[in-house]
């Protein structure tokens, strides 16, 4: 069972992800918690208490996501990662995206943390499949800490980049065939055929 | 756990490729791992003798495995070492007993004793 502390969070999370954090009243957040404000009151004593306990949530979400690492030894692994990452980014986008100040900086501190694992994960998933020979060697022209940067920048920001050119970012294979776009020139013959097994079907637009 | 704890850079670096390392190292065997069954499956019917020799200042017991129907097919290992002569020879003694066929026959396994019903 939802408690009332739950729902609020949840209302909270929903309004700044439509509005963003600095636009949402408290007003608002009970209206769509279906509580009165003094009831809101009674649980959070101001917005930042709310933003704060929004912020803890995702960014135990976050954690979660990035706990899973190289279950298989295929691309299937990452695809994966990518779906809970677009599930994510469909409820939450403004967890990276927005600017507003956060109310601790330890939590603001642990959001930078965690994108420089995001990218850490994407890196060793590239040293990976180099020694498996599903990906080119690194060399000095290819540097795949630059790679995984990027990458990680497409995952973190797609709504957002979606959000300035004035589209909605509400399609999973999209925005996975944005970021599998990106592994496909470093791919070698192996590799190649691999994505085009395992990865290229799950991309395909339905006819 | 403690939720100011966190790893740096580097050693989560060190962590991933302990898993990257971990598909490259644990692959599952095959069934060529299993042939030491096969091969070493003659050492059923051998007779164990211990031999005791000095060696760098200590007691090695080693024990000597021959096939009882051809003792030129034998094997020799070493179990352990003693720093005192007579320790040496009651450890090899023991070990011997332990390794050696059961040739009297006296002891008996019943198959029965391994199944039981867990409800």
């Amino acid at each position: 069972m939802v408690n009332t502390k739950q729902k609020i969070i949840q209302a909270a999370a929903e309004l700044y992800n439509t509005h963003g954090v600095a636009s949402v009243r408290l007003q608002q957040i009970a209206d769509s918690a279906e509580l009165s404000i003094g009831n809101l009151a009674y649980h959070f004593k101001n917005k930042e208490a709310i933003t704060l306990a929004v912020f803890q949530k995702l960014t135990d979400e976050v954690r979660q996501i990035l706990n899973v690492f190289r279950q298989s030894s295929d691309f299937l692994d990452f695809d994966q990662q990518l779906g809970k990452w677009f599930s994510f980014q469909q409820r939450y986008a403004f967890y990276f995206s927005d600017n507003t100040p956060w109310p601790e900086k330890k939590l603001q501190r642990l959001r930078t943390q965690l994108f420089s694992r995001l990218v850490c994960q994407i890196q060793k998933r590239f040293d990976f499949h180099c020694k498996r020979g599903a990906v080119q060697p690194d060399t000095a022209q290819r540097d795949y800490r630059v790679v995984a940067e990027t990458i990680g920048m497409t995952v973190t920001l797609w709504p957002l980049y979606r959000g300035l050119q004035g589209k909605l970012a509400d399609n999973e294979k999209e925005y996975k065939r944005a970021i599998w776009s990106q592994f496909l020139p470093y791919f070698t013959s192996r590799g190649l055929a691999e994505y085009n097994e395992l990865i290229q079907p799950l991309l395909a637009p339905k006819e | 756990m403690n939720a100011d704890f966190y790893l740096d850079e580097k050693a989560y670096q060190v962590l991933l490729d302990a898993c990257n390392n971990m598909h490259f190292t644990e692959i599952v065997g095959g069934v060529v791992d299993f042939n030491l069954l096969y091969d070493d499956y003659w050492l059923q019917d051998s007779a164990v003798i211990e031999n005791i020799r000095f060696a760098k200042g200590e007691w090695e017991v080693y024990l000597v495995f021959a096939h009882y129907k051809n003792p030129y097919r034998l094997i020799k290992r070493k179990i352990t070492s003693c720093f005192c002569k007579s320790k040496a020879e009651t450890c090899a003694h023991y070990m011997r007993r332990l390794a050696a066929k059961d040739q009297r026959g006296t002891l008996q396994v019943d198959k029965n004793l391994f199944q039981y019903n867990g409800n």
